[in-house]
């Protein structure tokens, strides 16, 4: 896919944060005694975006689509195959891997199982002030202090502290988990699908805290999710990837009231919505199939196996991300009319209620 | 670890766990206290040679005369220090060997591994035999024997339960934190390999005992006027028919010692290993 220019209007200053042609391909293991290369599997397939400083930009699409791959990319772990990762003006490809340890004390993650990514042999307290200690922040005294004012800056009570991971509930953890990344005041997070992990009626406090932590610490954020209610909530933009291509890429408003790519108005119109009324209306688009298997992704435009509108143009040739509209761009030949009709997109949740409302009603 | 052990739990509820745990206790007072235990000296001569059991001498006396019991109990001293040392020196060198296979990966994971492929090949014994030849006999060199045998399985078990960690968020986490190689070793992989590791060192425990015997029996382990179990099996063999005592009296020694290690290796297995266990639900 080629280089895309970022989709909105240049902000004033650099991007803190650009992905440009990022591809990932992992060598599978031989499958019989044929001479010849081993084949290849590429989750991500020349993937490009900017992200703003104290933007919260989320990727969102199906299992398999490359979005964790490619979130777990950018921090190099395992570094992409090709293209280029900056953060901050420096070609993370180009540092130096005694560099790179230093660097990540500003570029930190929040993982999706939170009792899995924490360290069952250490108490919080050694959880929290682990990152801490790696880059030499804080010791004695002034170390206690700081993971405590952090157990509270995401709603844990400073004594708990001295516990071990499997004392705690999955939110209670994830939040130990937001802590942790906390700890060394990083400039940009990676969020891979934080809350989905979660039981919905913890998931719309931990929605809620990455809200407020944003809000406070002006923090640049690249969420990752599937679920599109908590996307809608959190971000200022969303990228949507399919068989590990960007195929739409818009300010968040923009594209949840006019998506124009097929493939994100048939995700969202899969959402049922809270209204009774507009859900009676609702109509989904049932895609057909499968997602097809990344080892042998069809020709052209890798939706158009499942792509109502597909012609003989998207097998011949890979429609490019092309801007669409202000703030907007999709790669698709044929891409949906702006102001199609309603498109069911979820409403936003209830603004933190301090008991939560699932984020996403129950499908009927 | 949590407040409730699961070793003790292990303890209170199987009464071959209480047996072997009694039996080693035992192996190692007498081992330990053996010096202040034994009623003779056990190199001097002291009687006619091969008396029968007396009130002076327990178990009678051997070939040369000299004290049979008290032979036995220092006997069980080359025993322990002999498996302990041997059984250290396989788990950490096949710990760390493993360790590094499985994280460096590649070229030094396959050259690694490969010779302990070379080394997994020979019988235990041999290879502790072709290893004496090299560094020539004595309790020293039969530990190290021992102990280099020990180390190809070590290597492929640390290297196993590694690999599978590796793949673990709570080590992907640590190298996002900006974690050295060093301490995501140390705190985030190796305490996860303790259960496994220290299981499978107490069933080594035994090995080690029975191949130091195996030595000695040939004259390559502890030297002669040192007592050891597998040396006085040798000499006293050749008094089978007359004075049986003088073999089976030892043989019996590293019978017992054998099994009661094995029944504990077994019983620890049970208690901590992750792998047999069924997840624990959480509260």
């Amino acid at each position: 896919m080629d280089r895309m220019p970022p989709a909105a209007a240049p902000p004033e200053r650099p991007p803190l944060l650009t992905v440009e042609d990022l591809r990932m391909q992992f060598p599978l293991p031989r499958t019989s005694l044929r001479i010849g290369p081993r084949p290849v599997l590429t989750a991500v397939d020349g993937v490009s975006f900017a992200i703003r400083r104290g933007e919260v930009f989320s990727l969102v699409g199906e299992s398999g689509s490359g979005k964790s791959t490619t979130g777990r990319a950018i921090l190099r772990l395992p570094p992409p195959t090709a293209g280029r990762v900056t953060f901050d003006g420096r070609d993370l490809s180009q540092v130096r891997p005694a560099e790179m340890r230093r660097l990540r004390r500003r570029m930190q993650m929040i993982f999706q199982d939170p009792l899995a990514s924490l360290n069952r042999r250490m108490t919080v307290d050694e959880i929290v002030a682990e990152p801490m200690d790696i880059h030499g922040l804080a010791a004695g005294r002034n170390r206690a202090a700081r993971v405590r004012g952090l157990l509270e800056r995401v709603g844990l009570k400073p004594a708990w502290g001295n516990r071990y991971p499997h004392e705690f509930s999955g939110g209670q953890l994830q939040r130990v988990g937001i802590a942790r990344a906390l700890a060394v005041e990083p400039d940009f997070i990676v969020a891979d699908e934080p809350v989905s992990a979660l039981d919905v009626s913890v998931q719309a406090q931990v929605i809620n805290l990455l809200a407020r932590l944003r809000r406070e610490l002006g923090l640049t954020l690249l969420l990752i999710a599937h679920d599109l209610a908590v996307v809608r909530h959190l971000s200022d933009r969303v990228a949507v990837m399919y068989l590990g291509r960007l195929v739409e890429i818009a300010d968040c408003d923009t594209l949840f009231a006019a998506p124009r790519h097929p493939y994100t108005r048939a995700l969202l119109s899969a959402v049922p919505l809270p209204d009774p009324a507009a859900e009676a209306r609702r109509r989904p688009i049932l895609l057909e199939g499968e997602i097809p298997s990344p080892l042998a992704p069809p020709s052209g435009c890798r939706f158009r196996t499942r792509c109502w509108k597909a012609q003989a143009l998207c097998a011949e040739s890979a429609p490019t991300l092309r801007p669409l509209g202000p703030g907007s761009a999709a790669a698709c030949h044929f891409p949906e009319p702006v102001g199609t009709e309603a498109v069911s997109a979820p409403a936003p949740p209830q603004p933190a209620p301090p008991q939560p409302a699932p984020p996403q009603p129950a499908p009927p | 670890m949590t407040a409730r052990s699961p070793i003790l739990a292990e303890i209170r509820r199987s009464r071959i766990t209480q047996a072997a745990l009694l039996l080693t206790v035992l192996y190692c007072v007498v081992a330990l206290a053996g010096p202040w235990l034994a009623p003779h000296d056990p190199t001097s001569m002291l009687a006619m040679p091969r008396r029968p059991p007396s009130e002076r001498f327990w178990l009678g006396t051997d070939e040369i005369g000299r004290d049979l019991l008290s032979r036995l109990i220092h006997g069980a001293r080359v025993a322990f220090t002999v498996a302990f040392l041997a059984t250290a020196i396989g788990l950490l060198g096949g710990a760390v060997l493993g360790l590094i296979a499985a994280y460096f990966a590649g070229y030094i994971d396959s050259a690694i591994m490969r010779t302990m492929d070379i080394l997994l090949a020979f019988p235990g014994l041999l290879l502790a035999l072709a290893i004496i030849a090299i560094l020539g006999p004595g309790l020293t060199n039969a530990m190290i024997a021992i102990g280099i045998g020990g180390i190809p399985e070590y290597a492929r078990l640390m290297r196993g339960e590694v690999l599978s960690l590796l793949g673990r968020d709570h080590v992907l986490a640590a190298r996002a934190m900006g974690a050295s190689d060093l301490r995501v070793m140390w705190r985030h992989l190796i305490p996860f390999t303790v259960p496994t590791m220290l299981v499978y060192s107490t069933s080594q425990l035994a090995r080690a005992v029975l191949t130091e015997a195996g030595l000695s029996y040939l004259g390559l382990g502890v030297e002669p006027p040192t007592a050891s179990w597998g040396g006085m099996i040798a000499t006293g063999q050749a008094h089978m028919l007359t004075t049986p005592m003088l073999a089976i009296a030892p043989g019996l020694a590293i019978m017992g010692l054998v099994f009661a290690l094995n029944m504990l290796g077994d019983s620890l297995r049970d208690a901590l290993d992750p792998h047999q266990r069924p997840v624990v639900g959480r509260q």
